[in-house]
C-alpha cells in the first residue's frame, strides 16, 4: 500500500468515525423527539463528548492527519467516559441516595479494584492523548474534498439542531433534571419547563380535557366543570400533584400521579380541600 | 448548557474557516467546560460506590 493509499484509507476511516459518533447524537435526538424523552443533563454532556470525538476526525479531514487531532478525539472519549460512568454509577448503586450502597470485594485505599482499574485506564488514555498532541509533520490538503464538505455539513446540521433543542429545553441556564420520570408527557416535566411547548400533550377522557403548562399553569374542561388552576409538585421523592385555584366542585386537591406509560396517566385523589365534592380530576387519562 | 453547544458550533466554524489554532484551543476549552458542567451536575461523583 502506497503512502497515498494509506492516507486515503485513514481519511475515510476518520470520516466514518465522525459519521458514527454524530450518528449516536442523531439517534439521541430521534429518541428525544420521536419518543418524547427528556434528555437529562448528563445525557446532554455525553452528546457534547461525541461532538468532541467527531472534532478530531474533522480536524484530520480538514487539515491533514496529525497526532494532535487524535488527541482531541481521545479527550472527547475521556469526556464521554467520565460522564457516562457517572450515570452508570447512579443506576447501579441502589443505595446511592441513602449512602448505604455496598460495592463488590475489598476496597484497598478506599476504592474498589474496579474503580482503580478504571482510573488506571483513564490515566493511560489521557497519557496517550497528551503524547499524540505533540506536533509532527503532516500533509495538509490543498482544498476541502467533497468527502470533507459532506461530513462537515452532516455534523453542522447535528450541532445546529442540538443548539436549538437544548435552548428550548434549558434556556440559557443549566438544565434541570427530570424529578420523577423521563417522559415529556409527564406533568411534572411540563410544569418544570422540560417539555417544549409544541410537545405539551392534552390529556383526555370521555370528552374531558386536561392540560398543564410550563410554570405551573393548568386548565381542565368537561362535564364536571372547567377552569384554570395552578399545579405544583411539592414532594421531592413521590410524584404528588397539588392543584390550587378553581372553586370547590372543580379540581382543587392533592393527587398521586402514576404514569402507566408515557401516554397513560392515573390521578388518585389524596386530599380534598372541599370534602363535599366529586373527585373531578381523579381517574385515568390518556394523550390519545 | 446551551453556551457549550454554541461553543462547539463556534469550534466547527473555526475549523471550516481554516483557523486551525483557534479550532484546537476551542475544542480543548469546550471540553474543559463540559467537564465543569459535569462537576456542577455531579458534585458527588467521587466517593459514592467507588
Amino acid at each position: 500500500m502506497t503512502d497515498d493509499q494509506r492516507l486515503r484509507l485513514v481519511l475515510w476511516l476518520n470520516a466514518g468515525a465522525v459519521v458514527a459518533s454524530v450518528g449516536l447524537v442523531f439517534g439521541a435526538l430521534a429518541i428525544q423527539f420521536g419518543q418524547h424523552e427528556v434528555p437529562c443533563p448528563l445525557c446532554l454532556l455525553q452528546r457534547l463528548g461525541f461532538f468532541a470525538i467527531a472534532a478530531g476526525g474533522l480536524l484530520n479531514l480538514r487539515y491533514g492527519v496529525r497526532p494532535a487531532h487524535y488527541g482531541v478525539t481521545l479527550l472527547g472519549a475521556l469526556t464521554v467516559g467520565a460522564v457516562s460512568l457517572r450515570q452508570i454509577a447512579l443506576h447501579i448503586c441502589s443505595g446511592f441516595q441513602t449512602g448505604q450502597c455496598t460495592g463488590y470485594g475489598g476496597a484497598p485505599l478506599g476504592w474498589h479494584l474496579y474503580t482503580w482499574a478504571f482510573v488506571a485506564a483513564a490515566a493511560a488514555v489521557l497519557g496517550i492523548a497528551l503524547l499524540l498532541m505533540i506536533p509532527t509533520p503532516y500533509v495538509r490538503p490543498a482544498k476541502a474534498s467533497l468527502l470533507t464538505i459532506v461530513v462537515f455539513a452532516y455534523v453542522g446540521v447535528a450541532a445546529v439542531v442540538n443548539v436549538g433543542a437544548v435552548g428550548v429545553q434549558c434556556g440559557v441556564g443549566s438544565c434541570a433534571d427530570p424529578t420523577y420520570g423521563s417522559s415529556m408527557n409527564d406533568p411534572s416535566n411540563v410544569v418544570a419547563g422540560l417539555t417544549p411547548s409544541f410537545l405539551v400533550p392534552t390529556w383526555r377522557r370521555d370528552g374531558e380535557e386536561l392540560r398543564f403548562a410550563k410554570g405551573g399553569g393548568m386548565s381542565w374542561s368537561g362535564s364536571s366543570g372547567s377552569g384554570e388552576g395552578a399545579a405544583a409538585f411539592p414532594n421531592p421523592t413521590e410524584e404528588i400533584l397539588s392543584v390550587t385555584g378553581g372553586a370547590c366542585g372543580t379540581a382543587a386537591g392533592t393527587y398521586a400521579v402514576t404514569m402507566a406509560t408515557s401516554d397513560a396517566m392515573e390521578l388518585r385523589l389524596l386530599e380534598d380541600p372541599c370534602a363535599d365534592r366529586a373527585q373531578a380530576l381523579a381517574g385515568a387519562w390518556t394523550t390519545g | 448548557m446551551v453556551f457549550i453547544f454554541l461553543a462547539w458550533l463556534a469550534v466547527g466554524v473555526a475549523m471550516w474557516r481554516g483557523w486551525h489554532r483557534w479550532a484546537m484551543l476551542g475544542a480543548v476549552g469546550s471540553m474543559a467546560l463540559t467537564l465543569v458542567m459535569l462537576k456542577i451536575h455531579a458534585t458527588d461523583v467521587i466517593g459514592l460506590c467507588l
